[in-house]
């Protein structure tokens, strides 16, 4: 099940609502969300479930472990154990495949495995467990008392399947203290509502544009059309990864949990650093806080930190080479500005940083889509006009005029209008009353549309051949 | 802050306080009205658009629940079945069409994992004219039909898209053509054979054009296969008592009219009435008035094929009327299935079914039964029709002219087309296709009924 569906919209989401506020409650409430949040979990797959139970079990115990000696050696013990398990399930699912196919490369070396599906979720709420344990460890949290509410931490439904990588820090007094007030579900509803319509409106139609051009003969894209393409696909994963996440806030905070932000607008970034600081925040300080910082190389922390906070943030988003060189493309530029000194960059003109950024990020995801990297290198040649390909056709001119208001809307729509005009309208609360009355409107409006468009998620075109 | 100020914050705040509650009670209506219709309203079981059966709900059982199947489907069967799905789906398409600029309507769908073309022709043409085993000639006598090289007929390979992509120009939709010329000799050699066999019999060609080959945005001129000269060719290559309904001539006369449709990739009823007044003048046979011998008919607001079945969503904006004309004189009509060649549904006097989308599959079924009409005409000419979709349309025109009429879809019959010709005492064979089957792959069919 995912959120972007007229059956968790219109079945699953007001019969957990329904249930959750008719019982006042907390202890309930919170069985009610724990059932929500395992049906959610099982619904494709009830045997991962399974699987979900036993690493919440195993990971209960060992955090009660550190929690009772926190930097001692049962600690450690207990810790290690943890990230052995933990990071261990995630290889072996995720990358263990993957790893001896590179191996296999080697001549005269062929080792197989066979590949199982990997349960869902599995990168996020792994690493909300690393989070957990070594927050404990490090005495930042108490370990969690009650299973059922650790259960209800790792699994709960709104950030299991897509992130965000929301830390027990975060909400582990929500599981047992918290109101949703009429303030929650209005923002919850906006920001359910935001997301279902980057998700639908916009990320699924610009996701067709993007396999229109990626999936056929690279060869014969114009330039125009390669770096057409190539926006509409950085649009693409922008409006896609945070519609989701908007909607999971949102669907978390009508139930009275407060999810930090995981994107805050970060296309208007004018540093590669900066950038990451505002997509992905969850992935991005999370590797900060765990990873950076960890002491193995000596005097070359600086370099070899960047470097292994890099190649895992490419490798966490897939088991092939593309991602990792997508990683650690960003790292590279990181590293450059970290040299130059972020005073000597700011002193560089804002267009220039903003244009140089915007390159870099739409470049790095041509890396990113390819996971073949014959085809990389044939997509890379086309966009730079090496494949002795032409400028402009009529065909590209023709097919982007024919999608071009929903690329210029999704333009539109990266730049942080809501922030800008909501502190515009605080200065009269009149003017914010106004203002929250027609959003409402138009976000109940854009929520309606947009379920209007989900109608059509199963349709399926006669492929008529024959005539 | 004074207690004025502090009473006016206060109100303030309500205010802004009671919005959110009204804004989140609107919320909740919806969702929950969503949730209420969604369970009580009937459900759809069929779709017309896409012409599909839809989702069922799934039965409970144990193993399916544990695979996560019988969850996965009833979800399936949830968002497959909402009611006015239709209604809801051309909204959206309706929406969703404002997503770009099309100037003079133009719009583009053209796959870019096509192969390269032109495609790759067989270095061994196939040769036009049969020698009694089949397997080709020299050059032979009558006049204006080129010589072959010896060689054994290669079979089509389908080593190329013909379909290169659907563009819209100014509110039509059609399909880019290509044609080759390995598949065109392969129809020649089918009917040349024919003739061999049966050189008593009146043997018509009829080449139906698609719309692309007088529509084609300017811009896009020279780009793709040239229709005209593809049937030229054809032309070239046929015995020359095979009679030849120079269709595309016909119609570059009525390009003006609506003898295509917009939003489907087939001819309109009006194009299917020139080009068979052309061949009943050519043939000396009764020629239709549309005005004495039919009565029209049209409907509003309609789309074809284009937008049901090959996705061109924006053609929602552009709705067609789709005009027929429904046969004024007498007739009884029986239709075969194709698996048993047993009559399944007989009508008088009616040749005009389905009054629903796609319009042009109306008559006689469409595709999906043999048809045979009987008209009151006594000429002692029987007419065996054997077409692609685009042959569908003749039979009510046709009917003017000939005592009997056998519509066969060369696609589908599976019996001995000679047998059958004997059999029903035919005086006349009308091949009728569009250039896609006459110079694409699907010219094989013609081979295996008269060549194989």
């Amino acid at each position: 099940m995912n959120f972007a569906n007229l059956f968790f919209i219109y079945a699953f989401l007001p019969a957990v609502l329904l249930l959750y506020y008719v019982i006042p409650n907390i202890h309930y409430r919170n069985g009610v969300l724990l059932l929500a949040s395992l049906v959610f979990y099982a619904w494709g797959s009830p045997v991962m479930l399974l699987l979900l139970l036993a690493v919440c079990v195993v990971n209960y115990f060992l955090g009660r472990g550190i929690g009772k000696a926190p930097g001692e050696k049962k600690g450690k013990v207990c810790l290690v154990i943890g990230l052995i398990l933990n990071i261990g399930l995630l290889f072996g699912y995720k990358y263990l495949a993957f790893f001896l196919d590179t191996i296999s490369l080697i001549p005269g070396l062929h080792v197989s495995v066979c590949k199982f599906a990997m349960p869902l979720g599995l990168s996020f709420f792994t690493f909300r467990i690393i989070s957990y344990l070594l927050d404990v460890y490090w005495e930042k949290v108490k370990a969690e008392r009650s299973f059922p509410l650790f259960l209800l931490f790792v699994s709960l439904f709104p950030c299991t399947v897509a992130g965000p990588i929301v830390r027990y820090q975060t909400i582990g007094e929500s599981l047992r203290v918290r109101r949703a007030s009429w303030s929650d579900l209005y923002v919850g509803f906006m920001r359910l509502s935001v997301g279902l319509g980057k998700k639908v409106i916009l990320a699924d139609h610009l996701y067709g544009i993007t396999e229109y051009y990626f999936s056929g003969n690279l060869r014969s894209l114009t330039v125009t059309e390669a770096w057409f393409a190539l926006l509409v696909y950085a649009l693409y994963v922008y409006f896609d990864f945070s519609g989701y996440s908007d909607m999971a806030i949102g669907i978390a905070r009508m139930f009275g949990f407060r999810f930090e932000e995981n994107f805050r607008y970060p296309f208007v970034c004018t540093t590669i650093s900066e950038f990451w600081q505002r997509w992905h925040i969850s992935l991005g300080s999370f590797f900060r806080d765990y990873l950076l910082y960890v002491p193995i190389f000596g005097k070359m922390r600086i370099y070899g930190g960047l470097f292994l906070v890099w190649f895992s943030t490419g490798l966490w988003h897939g088991a092939s080479w593309n991602y990792v060189i997508w990683g650690l493309y960003f790292g590279l530029f990181i590293l450059l500005e970290t040299k130059i000194g972020k005073k000597r960059m700011k002193k560089i003109p804002k267009l220039i940083r903003h244009f140089y950024t915007k390159i870099v990020i739409i470049l790095g995801f041509g890396i990113f889509y390819f996971t073949d990297l014959g085809r990389m290198g044939t997509f890379f040649k086309s966009l730079f006009g090496l494949s002795g390909n032409q400028f402009v056709d009529t065909f590209s001119s023709t097919y982007m005029m024919n999608n071009l208001i929903l690329v210029l809307l999704g333009l539109i729509c990266i730049f942080p209008w809501v922030p800008f005009f909501q502190k515009k309208l605080e200065k009269r609360s009149w003017t914010l009353g106004i203002a929250q009355c027609v959003c409402g409107i138009l976000l109940l409006a854009l929520f309606v549309f947009a379920s209007i468009i989900l109608v059509n998620s199963t349709n399926q075109p006669f492929l008529y051949t024959q005539f | 802050m004074d207690k004025e100020t502090k009473f006016q914050t206060k109100n303030q705040n309500r205010f802004l306080h009671a919005i959110r509650i009204v804004i989140v009670c609107l919320f909740l209506v919806v969702l929950l009205s969503g949730a209420v219709l969604l369970i009580v309203l009937d459900r759809p079981t069929y779709s017309q658009d896409e012409k599909r059966v839809l989702a069922k709900k799934p039965a409970f059982t144990f193993s399916s629940l544990l695979r996560g199947e019988y969850t996965e489907d009833l979800q399936y069967y949830y968002n497959d079945t909402i009611p006015y799905r239709s209604v809801f789906k051309r909204f959206s398409d309706k929406m969703m069409s404002y997503k770009g600029i099309a100037q003079d309507d133009f719009y583009i769908d053209i796959p870019k994992d096509l192969p390269s073309f032109p495609p790759e022709e067989s270095s061994v043409p196939t040769p036009i004219l049969p020698t009694p085993d089949g397997s080709g000639s020299a050059a032979p006598d009558a006049t204006n039909v080129p010589s072959v090289t010896l060689a054994p007929t290669k079979p089509n390979v389908n080593e190329f898209t013909q379909n290169q992509g659907i563009v819209t120009y100014q509110k039509r939709a059609m399909e880019l053509y290509w044609g080759s010329k390995a598949s065109m000799r392969e129809y020649a050699l089918s009917l040349n054979t024919l003739y061999t066999r049966k050189p008593d019999l009146n043997i018509w060609s009829m080449n139906i054009p698609t719309a692309s080959a007088y529509y084609l945005p300017p811009s896009l001129a020279g780009k793709y296969g040239d229709q005209a000269q593809d049937c030229a060719y054809i032309r070239s290559l046929l015995h020359p008592d095979i009679h030849y309904v120079d269709v595309y001539n016909v119609l570059k006369k009525h390009t003006q009219e609506d003898i295509y449709l917009r939003t489907d990739h087939h001819w309109s009823y009006l194009g299917v009435f020139y080009a068979v007044e052309e061949m009943m003048k050519q043939g000396d046979l009764a020629v239709p008035n549309l005005k004495k011998d039919y009565t029209t008919k049209s409907k509003d607001g309609n789309l074809g094929s284009f937008y049901l079945y090959f996705d061109q969503k924006h053609l929602v904006n552009y709705p067609e009327t789709f005009t027929w004309y429904e046969p004024k004189f007498s007739f009884d009509a029986a239709y075969y299935s194709y698996d048993t060649m047993e009559v399944v549904r007989t009508s008088k006097n009616k040749m005009f079914f389905y009054y629903s989308e796609p319009f042009y599959d109306m008559v006689n079924y469409g595709d999906s039964y043999l048809a045979h009409i009987q008209t009151e005409n006594q000429t002692g000419r029987r007419l065996a029709v054997f077409k692609d979709s685009f042959g569908n349309a003749l039979a009510p025109f046709l009917a003017k002219g000939f005592d009997e009429i056998w519509v066969i879809d060369l696609r589908y019959y599976k019996g001995d087309a000679y047998a059958f010709l004997e059999e029903k005492g035919i005086t006349d064979v009308l091949m009728a296709s569009c250039m896609f089957t006459n110079a694409g792959y699907k010219s094989v069919y013609y081979k295996n009924l008269f060549v194989s």
